[in-house]
């Protein structure tokens, strides 16, 4: 593993801490602070600091080790949080995920020290480090406790004389567990090279009323058995050069009685007057990084049956590192993660290239595709329903669905981290435009398919700024109003029929329909005589070319409007529609696929092709009667159902497979939603069935085309066009009072 | 690979030669991925008439055009004897349906020839050099010329 993979890998793990802090700090800001959730927190903050440090990204490690004090206080006395500190906090967040950016890309990091100054007033963090102290004064009454450390005594025979013997000795700086480091690590790697045999030379430690917790006090004398070379062994201290005192001497000699001396080494702890002085115990107890998974090595059998004995506090102090928690900086320390990283994820979490993940989705609908196939087959080999034939395709059918569903659920993420960026979003916004607002989140683990997340996040930005921008009134008109000063847009999502929800409900202004309108008459998007309705008028600023912001702000007004919003949504397969309430807010409400892989598929034969509706849109299905059908106008057919004219559009003649239709009771017709363009009948020959279909693209060989959302290939290997309802509905030629919504959807 | 081939004839290059009505063309072997039989296609709306439509392609979807329409020369009525050349264009595959694959052709230099200007209705701009040899003359066909559509969604 190179330095720039380990590099990368702490950015990516930056990542993760960083949605922690920003979910920890959302939590304690809406429901209270909670000891567990700063804890978290203040987890988060550490671990980046740590991993920063081992890097020498000095800004990070700066500005982070601000951020981490200032929490430190609330984590003191969960009373200290209030509205101003949360808010300094918050802005804490973006400038330290602004600072990692930096870091990452290599370019030079904003100047900080201003939030940094900012943090240090309002948390008086001078006064913190003496209460700190204080608390190290209270933790000295503990009683030492004996373990049982068991069969210790085994450890320090060597297995196998091994070819080379090294004896060296390491003196760790405390600037060593500044930087993040800890010992145990090295100790570690330095086992898996062979024999080790590890002594801590304790002399050095104070009497505990005398220890500072900064300083660095243990010393170790490691002989190493091993094959390994000598450039090897400093190989393992080259990221602590200069931050420690290190001899390493070839020997050749056998190791000293290494029984023995572990066993002075716990003498000698035990005689350490107390086994306080550890300023931050929990950091021990709770963190499962220092739980050694790979027993079997003399360094890791210590720890392991140290651990085993459910360590009361001061126990932890006769772990090697326990110095590490002296300086409260290296019990988590990332340098160490890279090296744990696989022992500590291993049970709970993988990371995958999402390359993999892909290739086993497409694999996945080839299975789908296949086994539609034998379907076919066995159909056509005349094999009755029960045969064992058939049965067993029917097993075959339900794994592929399960493996299918199981392969969809890797690549299924919670929306929450796009949900959390949001609020950064607002945060921006508010502070550009003096307004204030709170983001409330609702259902943020939702889970939907991460190509859709991705997708999602530029028009949920776009949204979230215009919610922001052009909805939440100032501060003086809502108080004028009698509403609160601080605005709220409530981001929530949740599953129905097959699809993700996502709403965004603001509690400002509403749409100002009549401005609305006027801009639209303004700018020739509708008719000045036009009749709209409410609604229509809502939906008029998803029309392209429309923005009502009187000035263009560099908050939302970004030459792109609504238009660009409900086309991105659009090419994920999903619908978007407004509703206002004057004076009381607005809601958008977007309805997306689960997935952009397979989808529930309507087969319909109509002129001779097959074609596949997706069983999301279609409402209902039904045969026509002569007096059905209503004719408006010259060639505008409706039929009326669920007490509505819904115009009648032929799917054939739409298409240009065939000519218009003079006989409308044959065949059947389907009601199909068309998102905010109603609903349309579209008329087609006959409905073949019901089926999974895998979604393929056609611009990646081919190009978008229109009135088609995708390919799929059927059972008999032929290819069948899935067809988009929306761009049908809205594109049908039969009604003129459809002219205004045609305009609109350009 | 290419510059294998290059080698192996002695400075020449490798065309895969295949007619189209009573002409023959051609097109450089390197850009050819396979050769295949003809198979129904699905028809796609709103496409131009030499867009006949998609097939799969061991799970592909797979465009095929018919390259006489699209090089004026009328429309073909595809049928068993139809052969496809999957070609690659720009980062996409496409079918040319043609009447048949006559011949493999190692061209030296001295039988490639720019295009002649000829009667523009034949559009010369969709060949990139002419193979004259013994009696026969083949046009090689400029792929990204024939393909202007493509051109634009690939951006």
């Amino acid at each position: 593993m190179s330095l720039d993979d380990i590099k990368e890998t702490f950015f990516a793990e930056c990542a993760d801490q960083m949605a922690e802090l920003e979910t920890g700090l959302h939590e304690i800001q809406s429901s209270g602070p909670d000891i567990d959730t700063v804890n978290a927190v203040f987890r988060a903050v550490h671990s980046i600091k740590g991993g920063a440090g081992a890097f020498g990204f000095s800004a990070l490690v700066s500005f982070a080790h601000v951020f981490e004090n200032a929490l430190d206080v609330i984590r003191n006395d969960l009373n200290q949080v209030n509205e101003d500190r949360m808010d300094l906090l918050l802005r804490s967040v973006d400038v330290l995920s602004d600072v990692i950016e930096a870091e990452r890309t290599g370019s030079e990091p904003d100047d900080t020290s201003g939030l940094a100054n900012e943090l240090e007033t309002a948390f008086g963090l001078s006064e913190a480090a003496e209460e700190a102290d204080d608390e190290d004064d209270a933790l000295a009454d503990f009683a030492p406790v004996m373990i049982d450390l068991g069969d210790l005594g085994d450890l320090g025979v060597p297995d196998t004389p091994a070819g080379r013997r090294f004896h060296i000795s390491f003196a760790p700086h405390a600037s060593l567990y500044l930087k993040g480091h800890d010992p145990l690590r090295f100790f570690r790697e330095l086992a898996d090279m062979g024999t080790l045999f590890v002594t801590c030379d304790s002399a050095d430690l104070p009497k505990l009323s005398e220890l500072s917790p900064d300083e660095s006090y243990l010393k170790w004398q490691l002989d190493l058995e091993t094959e390994s070379a000598r450039e090897d062994i400093e190989a393992v201290f080259d990221w602590v050069d200069g931050e420690c005192a290190l001899s390493i001497e070839e020997t050749g000699a056998p190791a000293a009685d290494d029984g023995a001396s572990l066993d002075a080494f716990l003498q000698s702890l035990d005689e350490t007057e107390s086994g306080g002085g550890i300023p931050d115990i929990d950091d021990f107890g709770q963190d499962p990084e220092t739980v050694p998974a790979d027993a079997g090595n003399p360094v890791a059998d210590l720890i392991g049956s140290l651990e085993a004995a459910d360590i009361a506090a001061p126990a932890a102090q006769a772990e090697p590192d326990a110095e590490a928690g002296n300086s409260d900086e290296g019990s988590e320390d990332a340098g160490a993660r890279a090296g744990k990283k696989e022992v500590k994820k291993a049970s709970q979490t993988i990371r995958v290239e999402s390359e993999k993940v892909d290739r086993l989705i497409n694999l996945m609908g080839e299975l789908v595709i296949n086994q539609a196939m034998l379907a076919e087959r066995i159909g056509q080999a005349g094999f009755g329903n029960a045969s064992p034939a058939a049965l067993a395709l029917v097993e075959l059918q339900n794994l592929t669905r399960e493996i299918q569903s199981g392969v969809m659920a890797i690549r299924a993420q919670p929306v929450k981290p796009v949900f959390m960026r949001m609020s950064r979003i607002i945060r921006e916004v508010c502070s550009a435009t003096g307004k204030k607002a709170m983001l409330e989140l609702e259902g943020e683990h939702t889970e939907v398919d991460t190509t859709v997340i991705e997708g999602l996040i530029d028009p949920l930005t776009h949204m979230i700024r215009n919610a922001v921008d052009h909805g939440i009134e100032d501060p003086e008109t809502r108080q004028s109003k009698g509403k609160p000063t601080h605005g709220t847009v409530k981001l929530s999502a949740y599953h129905s029929s097959g699809r993700i929800v996502i709403e965004i409900k603001d509690d400002g202004a509403g749409i100002n329909r009549e401005r609305v309108l006027n801009k639209a008459i303004e700018k020739g998007i509708v008719a000045r005589d036009a009749k709209l309705s409410d609604d229509d008028i809502d939906n008029l600023i998803f029309a392209a070319g429309f923005s009502t912001a009187e000035t263009i702000t560099d908050v939302s007004g970004r030459g792109v409007g609504m238009d660009v919003v409900r086309q991105s949504i659009q090419a994920l397969g999903g619908r978007v529609n407004i509703s206002s309430e004057p004076g009381h807010g607005s809601l958008f409400s977007m309805s997306l696929p689960l997935t952009l892989a397979v989808l529930d598929g309507m087969i319909v034969k109509e002129a001779g092709q097959t074609l596949v509706l997706p069983v999301s849109a279609v409402l209902e299905t039904a045969t026509l009667k002569p007096g059905d059908v209503y004719t408006i106008g010259k060639n505008n057919r409706v039929v009326k159902m669920r007490n509505q004219l819904i115009p009648i559009i032929d799917v054939g003649r739409q298409l240009g497979f065939a000519d218009k239709r003079t006989d409308f009771t044959k065949g059947t017709i389907m009601v199909v939603e068309g998102g905010k363009n109603g609903m349309g009948a579209f008329l087609v020959d006959s409905i073949e069935g019901q089926q999974q279909v895998v979604i393929k693209s056609l611009e990646s060989n081919y190009k978008r085309v229109p009135s088609i959302a995708a390919a799929t290939i059927l059972g008999n290997g032929q290819i069948a066009l899935i067809l988009d309802c929306d761009h049908i509905v809205s594109h049908q030629t039969s009604d003129p009072s459809d002219a205004v919504i045609q305009s609109m959807a350009g | 690979m290419q510059d294998d081939l290059e080698m192996q004839t002695v400075g020449g290059e490798e065309f895969i030669a295949f007619r189209v009505g009573d002409q023959e063309f051609c097109v450089e072997i390197t850009r050819t991925r396979e050769i295949r039989g003809w198979s129904q296609a699905t028809k796609l709306p709103h496409s131009p008439d030499y867009i006949i439509g998609v097939i799969n392609l061991r799970g592909t979807i797979l465009p095929i055009m018919d390259l006489s329409a699209r090089l004026g020369m009328g429309l073909s009525e595809p049928c068993e004897r139809h052969v496809i050349i999957v070609v690659h264009v720009r980062d996409k595959t496409l079918g040319l349906l043609v009447d048949s694959v006559s011949d493999i052709l190692d061209v030296g230099p001295d039988h490639l020839r720019p295009v002649p200007e000829v009667n523009p209705s034949m559009s010369s701009e969709m060949f990139n050099r002419v193979i004259v040899m013994d009696k026969r003359i083949i046009c090689e066909i400029s792929l990204e010329a024939i393909t202007p559509e493509m051109e634009l969604q690939a951006a």
